[in-house]
């Protein structure tokens, strides 16, 4: 049985956060310097009171408002987040209930981030190939900027929230379209790099986690915030991300100029830059959408396909390869011919 | 790659004024290799490697001088 991608939606919080506002607080880069050094002008940061599943419902609505997705068919739902509402319970099934999904569709969180996408779109795969799931409503939600200590230039200036919701669908076999092949990586060594280390069971939050040191780069946080080594970060990706579009070329059986556009997760322009250089496929296969959201971690590649369908780029026959890379270390990627 | 155009080639990466890449230039005294910059070393060592960086290699460059000697281990340098 192969899946397709049937509909996509994607929300954006409400409150912008420009260059200036982040120019004036942090003093360090002008606006237009913020912009130089990471491709962003703005991204949208969650509300207080507003959740990672509040983002990703307002997504799934906007499916069913359109009447491109009837709740009815949902036979599982999927949730990607590391903003999750809770520790427990998983939000899966808060969302199936907010929704007035079935109750007889299965559900589950899954905390991946800027590979989720790509891993999400394996999961449900595997659900309908293997006939437990014909309908999977898959939602990404990422509110990292309640991670960010706002003196830290690093994180504050890249990071975005967002939601997306997309519909994989059972599809007659002899369709050329849907998911294919998938590539994966995992390296632990690489977990220190991109982390909040205190909050949950390995290291509470405590007085002490709460103390704020100025690292030699001017930025501030606390073991309560988000942390990312950005060197190694960058390092990392520039090594396994060529290599890992290589290696899905050779499982797809596929050449760069089989390949319309390859969607990498919006990490920011530098990165993309760099990765441009070392990728086989021409700079103009591959889009950049982060100028006015920022690295919306898991919801990146869904932004830039409803971008790229929005904008009559994408069509049905068009074939996509999506990277999805970061947090983890792990990578995810995928072949998809867009339905 | 020579030495000269390794120090051009990261000076001009960096944005900054080849005369300044010292031996013990470093993020302290070359305003312009801060963390953005540290990048950009990273990834002019990696384009004129034959093999390309792996996640073993780079430890931060304090010093020019801790990259020319980086760039000669890996064969970078032919002078």
């Amino acid at each position: 049985m192969q899946a397709i991608i049937e509909a996509l939606e994607i929300h954006l919080p409400e409150r912008i956060v420009t260059n200036q506002e982040l120019a004036e607080r942090l003093g360090k880069w002008t606006a237009e310097e913020i912009f130089r050094k990471t491709g962003m002008r703005e991204r949208r940061f969650a509300a207080q009171d507003e959740c990672s599943s509040d983002l990703a419902i307002a997504a799934a609505r906007k499916l069913t408002a359109s009447g491109r997705l009837n709740p009815s068919d949902v036979d599982y739902v999927l949730f990607c987040t590391q903003s999750p509402d809770y520790f427990l319970p998983q939000t899966a099934p808060i969302i199936q209930d907010r929704l007035g999904l079935p109750r007889t569709c299965g559900s589950f969180d899954f905390n991946h981030g800027c590979a989720g996408f790509v891993a999400g779109l394996s999961i449900a795969k595997g659900l309908i190939a293997s006939s437990q799931a014909r309908c999977v409503l898959f939602l990404t939600g990422e509110t990292y900027s309640k991670f960010i200590n706002p003196k830290d230039g690093s994180v504050a200036t890249l990071f975005g929230d967002a939601g997306s919701a997309t519909v994989v669908r059972a599809c007659d076999t002899n369709t050329p379209a849907g998911i294919g092949e998938f590539v994966f990586g995992s390296d632990g060594r690489g977990a220190k790099n991109l982390i909040v280390p205190a909050g949950a069971l390995r290291k509470p939050r405590s007085e002490a986690t709460a103390i704020e040191a100025t690292d030699s780069d001017g930025n501030t946080r606390s073991e309560n915030d988000l942390y990312m080594n950005g060197r190694d970060v960058f390092r990392f990706a520039i090594v396994e991300v060529p290599k890992t579009v290589k290696a899905l070329l050779e499982k797809a059986r596929q050449t760069p100029d089989d390949i319309d556009y390859l969607i990498l997760h919006q990490a920011n322009r530098y990165m993309l830059d760099q990765l441009a250089q070392r990728l086989p496929v021409p700079k103009e296969k591959i889009p950049y959408e982060f100028e006015d959201v920022g690295n919306t971690v898991s919801c990146t590649i869904p932004i830039t396909l409803h971008r790229l369908q929005g904008r009559g780029e994408l069509r049905s026959g068009s074939r996509l390869l999506l990277v999805g890379f970061g947090v983890g270390y792990s990578w995810a990627a995928c072949t998809l011919t867009w339905a | 790659m020579t030495l000269e155009e390794l120090r051009n080639r990261i000076a001009e990466e960096l944005n900054a004024d080849p005369a300044s890449l010292t031996a013990d230039a470093g993020p302290g005294t070359v305003p312009e290799w801060d963390s953005m910059g540290a990048l950009g070393i990273i990834s002019v060592l990696d384009r004129n490697m034959k093999e390309g960086l792996s996640l073993e290699d780079t430890e931060p460059f304090k010093s020019f001088a801790a990259i020319v000697a980086f760039a000669r281990q890996k064969g970078i340098l032919t002078d």
